[in-house]
């Protein structure tokens, strides 16, 4: 089977593939999050949790009221410097370019809605990624940040395999 | 510490590797007392289940002591002496809620691995694979475990290291088959593979309330145990023509009420339907020999339940129109160990169960590789190889 391989790859080298052209579509993913609606739109408005999350693909800092600089991994490549803005709506966050900041992000987005999930079953949360983004944060790579997102909020922690005396140190 | 790492398809060796530490702070490390081969880590040792990486330390059914608490634990203390589930719990989500234990929704640190082929992923168990977490398992010196306050249960002072090792998988793996055929009392339950998953299902079928529990597997000395320590009625599918007809003829025409598979992937069988299997599986055209669970679902009475413990891939050639013409009701899934503990304890307890008797070689975690290898190729007789680190 080679879905873990496929899974793997695009984990690990999406980050390379970071590209001008706005390609489209990205990944899409929904998970329910068994915390309130207000503490779960709160988690993604800090940058400490943002990091978190994202492990190894990136890291957030805060550079304003509402402003966010995403700073991209990239394996052994430099790292990629994604300034953008938070944008909050009714029921939606969105993070969008912040203006005069070149051309090479045009169009990236990464967007988040929340909506009360039936029975008390919490929150449910889509996690849309647009150009550039996508490439980072496709199909497994969103689901990865979401699954990490509710395990911080529903456990405390995130699962982690960091240290684990399995496996030879460069298959980690 | 000294571990047993899977280096290659069939490739196993003892080697030293990093001692594994507190990470989260619900984590405990766990110094491993006893640790047992299962038939599922031959699915992967063989190559037939994706997903091990060179180096990885295998293993997934434990106790030991604990070494070290991580910040908030509460209910756990360094020295208690405990047996953790295969399975990893988080204690906190929908699944652990409504104790369906293995479905964890939070405990996979590689669940993106997992969501295309099963939808939803499954939680993290320790040793078996990447996909199913990538954790380090527990034929090694110490386990870092996750959640220790839901993991590790500590054990009886009246309850021995090697009763309490098999909590960890065989015995809740089987007791909840047996749970899944909703035994009444008269009921007659038939059970494939004698191995320790196979022989805790029939055992605790019989606590359940069975009548009679037929248990089928090719090896004697396996069969006898059955015999011996619950009464089971045996077949030997090599000395029969055919399971089914034997099955029939021993429930008087009506087939036993609920049917385990404790078989899986790599089950054996007689005739052309074995062949086949077995030469589509080395083509790699087909990753599962499904000859047990189609013979069950075959013999299974109209109306009754055929509950698969056995570890299957994408299994083809699933006999459907049977399952629907009949009624049978299939129930599946990876074990539920920490619904499980506190009721097995009791069981041993009372002396209703001992499944120490399921330890056939007793080796030092040294002598692993040799361990796996008379376990693999059913030498000696043997049911299960404990290793002690
Ligand atoms: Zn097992
Ligand atoms: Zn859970």
């Amino acid at each position: 089977m080679n879905y873990l391989d496929k899974a793997k790859e695009q984990l690990t080298d999406l980050v390379g593939k970071v590209i001008d052209s706005g390609s489209s579509g990205g990944g899409t993913q929904t998970v329910t999050i068994s915390c309130p609606r207000d503490q779960v739109e709160q988690f993604w408005r800090d940058p400490e949790k943002l990091s978190a999350v994202l492990g190894d693909i990136a890291e957030v800092r805060s550079t304003g009221p509402t402003g966010y600089q995403w700073i991209l991994h990239r394996g052994d490549a430099e790292s990629i410097t994604w300034d953008t803005t938070l944008v909050a709506e009714e029921g939606s966050l969105r993070f969008v370019r912040a203006t005069g900041n070149g051309s090479s992000t045009e169009g990236a987005e990464i967007q988040l809605t929340f909506r009360d999930a039936p029975h008390d079953l919490g929150t449910e949360v889509t996690l849309r990624v647009q150009s550039p983004i996508p490439d980072l944060l496709t199909g497994a790579a969103a689901f990865k940040v979401l699954y990490r997102a509710r395990a911080l909020l529903q456990t405390g922690e995130v699962p982690t395999l960091a240290h684990n005396p399995s496996a030879r140190a460069a298959a980690h | 510490m000294r571990a047993l790492c899977w280096n290659g398809v069939n490739e196993l060796a003892v080697e030293t590797v990093d001692d594994p530490s507190l990470l989260n702070p619900h984590d405990v490390v766990v110094r491993v007392r006893l640790t047992t081969t299962c038939g599922s880590d031959l699915h992967f040792i063989d190559g037939y289940l994706p997903g091990m990486r060179e180096g990885d330390v295998i293993g997934h059914e434990f106790m030991g002591e604990i070494v070290e608490v991580g910040n908030e634990v509460t209910a756990r203390k360094v020295g208690d002496r405990v047996v953790v589930p295969s399975f990893i719990g988080c204690g906190s989500c929908w699944y652990c809620d409504h104790e369906l234990w293995s479905s964890c929704d939070t405990t996979n640190p590689n669940a993106e691995l997992q969501q295309p082929v099963l939808g939803y992923p499954t939680g993290g168990i320790y040793g078996y694979t990447h996909p199913f977490g990538g954790y380090q398992g527990s034929h090694a010196q110490y386990v870092r475990v996750p959640f220790g306050d839901v993991n590790c249960f500590t054990i009886p002072d009246s309850v021995t290291d090697e009763q309490a090792l098999f909590l960890s998988d065989a015995v809740p793996t089987g007791l909840m088959g047996a749970e899944f055929c909703d035994i009444s009392p008269g009921d007659t339950i038939a059970v494939w593979g004698s191995g320790g998953v196979g022989l805790m299902a029939g055992h605790t079928a019989r606590l359940l309330g069975a009548d009679r529990v037929i248990v089928i597997d090719r090896f004697e000395e396996r069969l006898a145990l059955a015999h011996k320590q619950f009464g089971a009625e045996t077949v030997d599918y090599t000395a029969v023509d055919s399971v089914h007809e034997a099955l029939r003829e021993m429930t008087g025409g009506r087939g036993p009420d609920a049917c385990i598979d404790a078989v899986g992937m790599e089950g054996h069988g007689t005739g052309l339907q074995q062949i086949y299997d077995r030469a589509k599986q080395l083509l790699r055209l087909e990753t599962d020999r499904a000859t047990p669970l189609r013979e069950a679902i075959l013999a299974c009475r109209k109306g009754g339940v055929v509950s698969v413990l056995g570890v299957y891939g994408l299994t083809d050639k699933f006999p459907m129109g049977v399952v629907t013409n009949k009624g049978l009701t299939v129930r599946s899934s990876q074990q539920y160990g920490q619904r499980y503990v506190p009721r097995m304890f009791d069981y041993i307890q009372q002396g209703d169960l001992d499944p120490s008797y399921l330890i056939t070689h007793d080796l030092p975690l040294e002598d692993a590789v040799r361990g796996y290898d008379i376990f693999k190729n059913k030498q000696e007789g043997c049911v299960r190889a404990v290793f002690r680190p």
